[in-house]
């Protein structure tokens, strides 16, 4: 068989690959993507501020805290900490910028 | 005498990272090889220094963007030697399971690399099309499909909870990679390209202190899997593949065989695995001490080595597969067609960003420093 | 009048052809592959490009039009022979020759070692390939007996000339660069070669110029091999020399320089054979 074997049955078989923008994928629950920042469950412990290992995050007062997603390495470590769960990972992928300006600080 | 010098990178499509090569030819035959590294030098170990040790761990794992479960789990044994901590038999069954399907992962990345660089688009694409099947079970079961975030210190993030599943993807990629590897086994073109290329013998293996797949092709056992076991490999049954010729056929012969290795733990920690519960992670009160961790890369052996103190890092030492693997490129490319050089430089798997360390080039001056001298002369 | 039509035709032709050859490899390596019409949004993108470079070798500017217009001048004499007298062969094989030799000045004159490198390995693939292709025309003329493209009398047929028509095909190949003797544009070793250097429109030349080459071997085969008379298996020959291009590329890796050489020895040996038993009349009939 080999590689014309292959070849002959991917020529009767349905593509493998997708056609990105138009058809998207859905990704699984524990996907580590876009995050989103409840400010009323924030009880101010800082320890996501403390825990961030690429210093992404910053804490102004209770309640208002900026994520800089242009330094975030999507990790987990904030959502992981936080005892309320102020910090979840949503599954919103398309974190992609042609510009680092265009990247926005996500804020309470 | 040499004829003429060719620039091989920094920027070139045979190699994936910038990596100067200087080859100095006479008609199309190799004589010498002038390596020039420093592109791509990010000072990781710098880096490391007075990290926490918790948050480190994800720095670590972002040393390689394709072993990154490999640099990820020598940091985790270093850490937890250096603690006294031994994660309970559940974990340890689940982290040899990753690591063994990012072993599956980085070998078919690399066999559809190899096949590219001799022009084989077909199995480039049908390897990686396998591969998307891994990426899959990561993504499902660790959240990310390369920098996966998976170990913690002592535990796991996440439990799994269909072990099918896994089964299910990792058996699913038996019957391609079997008819790939008949491929490229019995392909006369394949064996023009890759027989007799590189060859590196027995002895110059040991005197190189070679590691991972081309140490094996040369028949040097050195699988750290058997020789240290760590996690669960010391209860899970499976071969070495040795091969003997140590061309750049047999290193790729020893991956090909691995994946059927890696595919056999795999199944044996499916079977195996107690069924108890993950601790969640906890954070010890400041540690300190000094802990190295070695683990089998799919490139080689891993040696991560630390100092602690207060919980943060004062001191990391990292040698990467490819850095003891470099070396040996020139005695491979030696005598070698000019047009084998790609072909020679993917059989070893390299990568270079793990691999840049202190090595400052100016101009076409190349100065080793210590640490002093380098604080000296560059920091200010 | 109605052949002359035919040359506005080539354009498209050779559009539609790399598109077919892009999809065809992307399906059998299970991917759905770019739209037919990329290789003209290649080339309308090429084509509205500024020059990156300041270009003061002559050769550097006119090699690739020149190559552009020897290939497109072989369609004067295939499939169609719209210009016709005595002898056109030789001239078809002297413009293939002259196609690779602007090929090379291309590759020499852009100051790149890698395309100097490409340039090389075409030069010392050339020295066999050509031959070849000159001993097979040689060859299919002797046993037909006519003296010019449009008299060719092929209805002897493939069965006649087995071994000129397999010869044929590894000359077709080492021609439009697909594996395993695209060593001269091979893209993890030299990148693509010879059109490293050029950018905007000269790239835009270079392109078209490899996708008309595609078209012509796929349609010199059947010339040759078929003939001309009945369209429909003229078509499907072309497509069958098409679709045997398009399958090599998907299922064989590139030789190395020296090993392509050696086996495009052992294919002029094979079509020398071919010449030599026809020259002593041992022609069958079917």
């Amino acid at each position: 068989m080999g590689v014309i074997g292959e070849v002959l049955g991917n020529l009767l078989r349905k593509p493998f690959t997708r056609l990105y923008p138009f058809e998207k994928e859905d990704v699984p629950q524990r996907f580590r993507g876009n995050i989103k920042y409840f400010s009323d469950k924030c009880i101010g412990c800082r320890l996501c501020e403390k825990n961030c290992p690429a210093n992404a995050i910053t804490f102004h007062k209770k309640g208002c805290i900026d994520f800089d997603m242009g330094k975030c390495i999507y990790c987990g470590m904030c959502g992981d900490v936080c005892p309320t769960q102020a910090i979840v990972y949503t599954n919103d992928y398309e974190r992609a910028e042609t510009s680092k300006k265009k990247i926005k600080p996500i804020q309470s | 005498m040499s004829d003429y010098l060719v620039p091989f990178g920094p920027q070139h499509p045979a190699i994936k990272e910038p990596i100067s090569l200087r080859l100095k030819l006479s008609g199309s035959t190799v004589e010498g090889v002038d390596a020039q590294l420093g592109y791509i030098h990010r000072g990781v170990e710098k880096i490391f220094e007075r990290e926490n040790i918790n948050n480190a761990l994800y720095l670590a794992e972002r040393i390689c963007g394709i072993c990154s479960y490999a640099h990820a789990s020598a940091y985790t044994r270093a850490m937890e030697s250096m603690m006294h901590i031994r994660a309970p038999p559940r974990v340890q069954y689940l982290r040899t399971m990753f690591a063994e399907l990012e072993r599956l992962h980085s070998h078919l990345l690399w066999a559809g690399f190899m096949c590219h660089e001799i022009g084989f688009e077909t199995l480039f694409q049908l390897f990686w099309r396998e591969r998307e099947q891994i990426l899959d079970v990561f993504e499902r079961y660790t959240g990310n499909r390369v920098h996966h975030s998976y170990n913690k210190l002592g535990t796991v993030r996440y439990d799994i909870e269909d072990e099918d599943y896994i089964r299910e993807q990792v058996h699913s990629i038996l019957p391609t990679v079997k008819s790939l590897r008949s491929e490229i086994k019995g392909n006369g073109v394949v064996a023009a390209r890759f027989k007799k290329v590189g060859p590196v013998t027995h002895k110059q293996a040991i005197e190189y202190c070679l590691v991972g797949p081309p140490a094996r092709a040369c028949g040097v056992k050195n699988d750290i899997r058997k020789l240290d076991p760590y996690e669960a490999y010391g209860k899970t049954k499976f071969k070495q593949p040795i091969y003997k010729s140590g061309d750049s056929y047999a290193r790729t012969m020893v991956r090909l065989d691995e994946i059927f290795e890696s595919v056999k733990i795999i199944d044996q920690c499916l079977r195996d695995m107690p069924a108890t519960k993950v601790p969640k992670h906890s954070l010890k009160a400041l540690p300190q001490g000094e802990g190295y961790g070695r683990v089998e890369a799919p490139r080689g052996e891993n040696f991560h080595y630390y100092i602690v103190k207060d919980s943060k890092i004062t001191r990391a030492k990292i040698r990467p597969p490819t850095l003891a693997v470099f070396p040996a490129l020139e005695t491979m490319m030696l005598g070698a067609h000019v047009g084998d050089v790609p072909v020679i430089v993917a059989s070893i798997d390299p990568c270079i960003g793990c691999m840049e360390r202190i090595t400052v080039t100016k101009g076409r001056r190349t100065e080793t420093l210590t640490e002093q001298e380098f604080r000296r002369k560059y920091c200010g | 009048m109605d052949s002359w039509l035919f040359l506005l035709a080539v354009p498209f032709l050779a559009i539609l052809t790399e598109g077919l050859y892009r999809k065809l490899i992307a399906r059998m390596q299970n991917r759905v592959g770019p739209p037919i019409a990329q290789p003209l949004y290649d080339l309308l993108k090429l084509w509205g490009k500024k020059p990156l470079r300041k270009e003061n070798d002559p050769f550097f500017k006119a090699a690739p039009v020149l190559y552009f217009l020897s290939h497109f001048a072989l369609f004067l004499f295939v499939p169609l022979s719209i210009v016709s007298f005595s002898y056109d062969f030789i001239l078809l094989i002297y413009l293939t020759i002259l196609g690779s030799a602007f090929f090379i000045l291309a590759g020499v004159s852009s100051d790149s070692p890698y395309s100097v490198i490409a340039s090389m390995r075409e030069m010392i693939l050339m020295v066999v390939y050509e031959i070849t292709l000159a001993i097979i025309l040689v060859t299919v003329f002797m046993a037909s007996g006519a003296l010019s493209l449009a008299g060719l009398d092929v209805s002897f047929g493939f069965a006649t000339l087995p071994l000129a028509a397999l010869c044929l095909l590894a000359v077709g190949m080492v021609e439009i660069h697909v594996t395993p003797f695209d060593t001269a544009s091979a893209k993890a070793e030299i990148l693509s070669g010879v059109e490293v250097e050029y950018p905007g429109k000269k790239m835009f030349f270079m392109k078209s110029t490899s996708y008309l080459k595609k078209l012509f071997y796929s349609l010199l085969w059947p010339t040759l091999f078929v003939g001309t008379g009945n369209w429909l298996l003229f078509g499907l020959g072309a497509f069958g020399t098409f679709f045997v291009f398009t399958f090599s590329q998907a299922t064989t890796p590139r030789y190395r320089v020296d090993q392509a050489f050696d086996r495009l020895l052992i294919v002029m040996v094979i079509a020398l054979f071919e010449f030599i038993r026809v020259s002593w009349g041992f022609v069958w009939v079917l």
